[in-house]
């Protein structure tokens, strides 16, 4: 299997912070595979993951992304590499308030110029929201909109998805279905996905688990 | 902290105005109760030795006033004022004899006293002598500082003071007065004043100071109300302002507020809280506003007293009054509208469930519209109730417009909401993203966006209502001029010519225009004051030839029928604002003071005229002869015969008028010119609080956006994660203001229209007594409504660029 990701030598440090989060990171993922990051809260799980994103540079060393280097890129260029190569769930679910389901996932066919067709009445079935395109956000229950976010993340068929502790906000049943769907979709499409988490449950069915400690990734 | 120092810049700079008035005459009349003057022209010395013999215990002041100016200098006109120094009158009031100081005034008769920052002024050239143009001639005066604590009270700018008889030989009017002053003991005084006045010459009248400072201050008594009521706008567009950032800082703290009434906080002591709050950023801000305040009163008080200048009389003032109750007012009104306004955001933080406050959402915010329509018809019977009750009190007139303004203004949010939706609903099959985003953003965002159109809608409505208001306004002044000055040349006696010798050289003229080919007519004003039944009458006498008739427009009355009697009969024609304050219809009658008695004149019209709101009553020059001694002649105008060009009849005038340099000439279009010129110089102070009402609510839609861009901090953040980049995130908010500041236009502009035929109508009419057809100037208020644009449209640019750098990592972070 062909390596997606490759980091090599990956350090972060914040600005006026004198400890970095993590330094001298190396790894590897390869395209399809399922990764979890697991780590206790502050152990940079979720630095990591907006480095993955594009959102953040690294203070030192490479990270590639589909043979893209993202290390230097500007913003114009790391906008355009999030819009058609990444998918995004958050803790959150983040869906756009003032759009309907059916809105909030024809957003990333809109941002690429991707014909619409029967893609978002698919996604709406596979997330078994097919009567809830019209509904607003708030109109939908946590585990709802975590799927809305789901199908938001995979619609547009990008290289890799990252999902920033997706079922913090859901009970445990809830959870458990939401991440069932999650994998069942990435599984089918064949997309690799990135889960930050502290819950063991979610990581459990990941390929590998990376294990944040100190700033450093240690085996599980 | 904006609508308090507005607020308080108005009302310190027309206390400012007002007290330079008042302290002037303090200066010069000290505890005078009764002055003499002529109806026509100056007073005899002779009448002040009588007066002394007469009643030596009352000690009668004599004075003689005149404006000088520095040749060759920018017109500043000076007043010179020549008092008698041997009996003290300057230092006597009020302070202990320090005439030591005032000696050369007396030893030397080109010496005048003033104080220093004038006498730095006038004598630039480090000499102690300054050059006066005084009544056409031209004289060298001494100028002296006052020492300081010399006198009772330190003198004004621009004032001269030097002793009687050198005030008479610098006039060239030796052994005249212009007035002669009294302090009449309060014991008797309406007995002494009776006996005082049975001695007089014919043509003296004493009037009683205190009626006059009355009736001074009637003058300017209007045009104060409407700027305090203009102000007070800006405090109400400040209001909007608060209720936002109020509601704003309440929804952001619903958390803390939860976990308060968890821990067993009631709502009165969380309700108490808020307002305490409230009230001590009011303090504070409202402290600074005053501050500020003072600072925009400096700016504000020569707008002010030019407009005063221009329309009533001369005022000298530079300095910014600050009486400290006065300033203490303003910032308890600017705390207590904080208060208020912060009371329904306050009262809504104590309704909030504690679960629900405990998971601080923001569902409040995000709540339907309250029914504000019981708000708006409550204040709209309010509206017209006040209406109706008003007959010409400005006071009731504005709380009325206040009440239908807060009637219209409440519904704005809910109508941009309407609109919002309207709009989303035709977007909703298209592709624009952005655009739905941020449509979608104002309408669930209403109850915090909506305060801010209000207060831009509100602000807009009041600069297009002054304008409409304005132009009308101009536009009915030009059409009056441009009927009304029919000649095609003025001449008149300028300001630093004594009446009698302006008046002379204007009868003299008059006898040479009438003997030239060239001229087809001449007509003439005269101008003066005569006793009525309600206190002193302006009355204007005319000699109206053919041509000039015309330029009469009756408002009421037959032209035809008028000038059948005009000469003939004892008729008068009155101004309309003197018709509307008096009350008075054809038909009826005004009383005047003759030699002979009191004298009825029948009105045969009623005519319009803006140059005097008080108003003033016309009769003909025979009319005028049949009752009065004749009168000289306040300005000519000169009608030319139709083969003669102007330029050779001006020509023909100057030559004639060349050896007296007290006449001034002016061609037709020069004086509509000037007169519209100084109208333009009115309304700058209306047109500056109109900028000033904009740029607060600016501020406010600014502070909205930024708000509104707080909240959605996650939101923009999931968005620039989703690969919208900072351009087309910075397109949402600049949607948002777009949408703010159409809205904001489209509604400002038929309100304003309403706004301006209310002002107009109700508050011109009150005012004034004038009426005006209400004219729109479309292409003025088509630059008012791209001015509110851009103004909109500016206050996006800092939320813009903040979006427009918005870090998604640091937005999601924060989350």
């Amino acid at each position: 299997m062909t390596a997606l990701i490759v980091g090599r030598g990956l350090g972060m440090c914040y600005p006026g912070s004198s400890a970095g989060v993590f330094e001298a990171l190396n790894f590897e993922v390869a395209s399809g595979e399922f990764v979890a990051i697991l780590g206790r809260s502050g152990s940079g799980k979720s630095t990591l993951l907006h480095l993955l994103g594009a959102m953040e540079q690294p203070t030192s060393g490479s990270l590639t992304i589909g043979g893209i280097k993202l290390d230097g890129l500007d913003d114009i260029a790391q906008t355009a590499f999030r819009r058609r190569h990444l998918g995004f769930v958050f803790q959150a679910y983040n869906l756009v308030p003032t759009l309907t389901v059916a809105e909030n996932l024809r957003l990333p066919l809109d941002l690429n110029g991707i014909a619409e067709g029967d893609s978002i009445a698919q996604m709406l079935e596979a997330l078994g929201l097919e009567n809830r395109a019209r509904r607003y956000p708030d109109q939908l229950s946590g585990g709802e909109q975590q799927r809305v976010a789901i199908g938001r993340a995979l619609i547009h068929a990008p290289d890799l998805i990252l999902a920033d502790e997706p079922t913090g906000n859901l009970d445990a049943e809830t959870s458990a279905e939401v991440l069932a769907l999650l994998q069942r979709l990435v599984r089918t499409r064949r997309h690799t996905l990135i889960v930050a988490t502290h819950s063991l449950d979610a990581a459990r069915n990941a390929d590998r688990i990376f294990q944040l400690d100190h700033g450093r990734l240690v085996s599980p | 902290m904006l609508g308090v120092a507005v607020v308080t810049a108005v009302q310190l700079t027309q206390r400012s105005a007002r007290e330079a008035l008042s302290y002037t005459e303090r200066v010069l009349v000290g505890a005078v109760t009764h002055r003499l003057v002529a109806q026509d022209g100056l007073i005899n010395e002779q009448v002040f030795a009588d007066l002394s013999l007469a009643f030596p215990a009352l000690r009668p002041l004599p004075v003689l006033g005149f404006d000088a100016e520095v040749p060759g200098a920018p017109p500043h006109a000076l007043r010179v004022v020549g008092l008698d120094l041997i009996n003290g009158s300057l230092p006597a009031r009020g302070a202990p004899n320090q005439s030591n100081s005032l000696l050369p005034l007396l030893r030397d008769p080109a010496t005048g006293l003033v104080n220093s920052k004038t006498r730095r002024a006038l004598l630039s050239n480090h000499g102690t002598t300054v050059e006066l143009q005084v009544k056409g001639g031209k004289t060298k005066l001494n100028l002296l500082a006052a020492p300081e604590r010399t006198l009772a009270l330190d003198l004004p700018d621009d004032l001269i003071v030097v002793d009687i008889a050198t005030a008479q030989a610098l006039a060239n009017q030796p052994g005249k007065l212009s007035a002669i002053d009294l302090a009449l003991p309060a014991t008797d005084r309406d007995k002494l004043a009776a006996a005082i006045q049975a001695r007089l010459p014919a043509g003296l009248v004493l009037r009683d100071s205190a009626a006059d400072r009355v009736q001074q201050q009637a003058l300017t008594r209007a045009f104060e109300t409407n700027l305090t009521a203009l102000s007070l706008l800006v405090l109400v567009v400040g209001m909007f302002l608060i209720y936002n950032t109020e509601s704003f800082l309440i929804v952001q703290r619903k958390a803390l507020f939860g976990g308060l009434r968890a821990l067993g906080v009631t709502r009165r002591e969380l309700l108490i809280a808020v307002l305490v709050e409230a009230g001590l950023l009011g303090v504070i801000a409202s402290i600074i506003g005053v501050a500020c305040g003072v600072a925009l009163a400096h700016a504000l008080l020569q707008l002010v007293t030019g407009t005063i200048n221009d329309l009533y009389y001369r005022v000298a003032v530079t300095a910014v009054s600050l009486p400290p109750a006065t300033m203490g007012a303003i910032a308890l009104g600017g705390v207590v509208a904080t208060l208020l306004a912060a009371l329904s955001p306050a009262l809504e933080a104590t309704r909030v469930p504690v679960t629900d406050a405990l998971h601080a959402r923001d569902s409040s915010l995000y709540a339907p519209a309250a029914r504000t329509w019981r708000v708006s018809v409550a204040a709209a019977l309010l509206a017209l109730l006040l209406m109706r009750l008003s007959s010409d009190n400005l006071w009731i007139d504005y709380a009325a417009l206040l009440a239908l303004m807060l009637a219209v203004s409440i519904q704005i949010p809910g109508v941009q909401s309407l609109v919002v939706a309207g709009l989303l609903t035709r977007l909703r099959s298209r592709r624009w993203w952005p655009e739905r985003i941020a449509l979608g953003n104002l309408l669930r965002q209403r109850r915090r966006v909506g305060p801010a159109t209000t207060a831009l809608c509100v602000a807009a409505v009041v600069s297009v209502g002054m304008q409409v208001m304005i132009s009308s306004f101009r536009s009915a002044v030009e059409v009056w001029l441009t009927q009304l000055l029919r000649a095609d040349i003025y001449i008149a006696y300028t300001d630093h010519t004594p009446r009698e010798m302006g008046e002379s050289a204007l009868a003299e003229l008059r006898s040479k225009l009438l003997a030239l080919t060239e001229v087809r007519a001449v007509s003439s004003v005269t101008r003066l004051t005569k006793p009525g039944v309600n206190g002193p009458v302006a009355l204007i006498v005319y000699d109206l030839p053919e041509p000039a008739r015309a330029g009469v427009q009756f408002i009421a009355g037959r032209a035809s029928d008028v000038w059948a009697r005009w000469e003939t009969s004892d008729v008068a024609i009155v101004t309309e604002p003197f018709a509307y304050h008096n009350k008075l219809a054809i038909g009826a009658t005004v009383n005047l003071e003759t030699p002979r008695g009191p004298q009825r004149f029948t009105i045969a019209g009623i005519y319009r005229d803006y140059a005097n709101e008080r108003g003033a009553v016309a009769l003909s020059r025979p009319t005028y002869a049949r009752h009065w001694p004749p009168a000289g002649y306040s300005g000519l105008g000169v009608y030319a015969r139709k083969e003669t060009g102007i330029a050779k009849l001006r020509a023909q005038v100057e030559t004639l008028t060349t050896a007296n340099a007290s006449l001034e000439i002016h061609a037709n279009a020069e004086l509509r010119r000037n007169a519209l010129a100084v109208f333009d110089r009115t309304f700058v102070i209306t047109k500056t609080l109109g900028f000033l009402t904009l740029g607060v609510s600016m501020v406010g839609v600014v502070s909205a956006l930024l708000a509104q861009q707080l909240e959605q901090a996650r939101q923009y953040g999931t968005l620039r994660a989703l690969g919208i980049n900072g351009y087309e995130l910075a397109c949402i908010v600049f949607a948002q203001t777009l949408v703010i500041g159409v809205v904001a236009t489209l509604l400002a502009l038929p309100l304003g229209v309403g706004l301006g035929v209310y002002l107009i109508r109700v508050i011109n009419l009150h005012s004034f007594g004038w009426t005006m057809p209400a004219t729109v100037a479309w292409r003025q208020l088509g630059a008012i409504a791209l001015s509110l644009l851009g103004a909109a449209l500016v206050a996006g640019i800092y939320p813009t660029l903040r979006a427009l750098h918005t870090s998604p990592a640091r937005a999601l972070r924060n989350e």
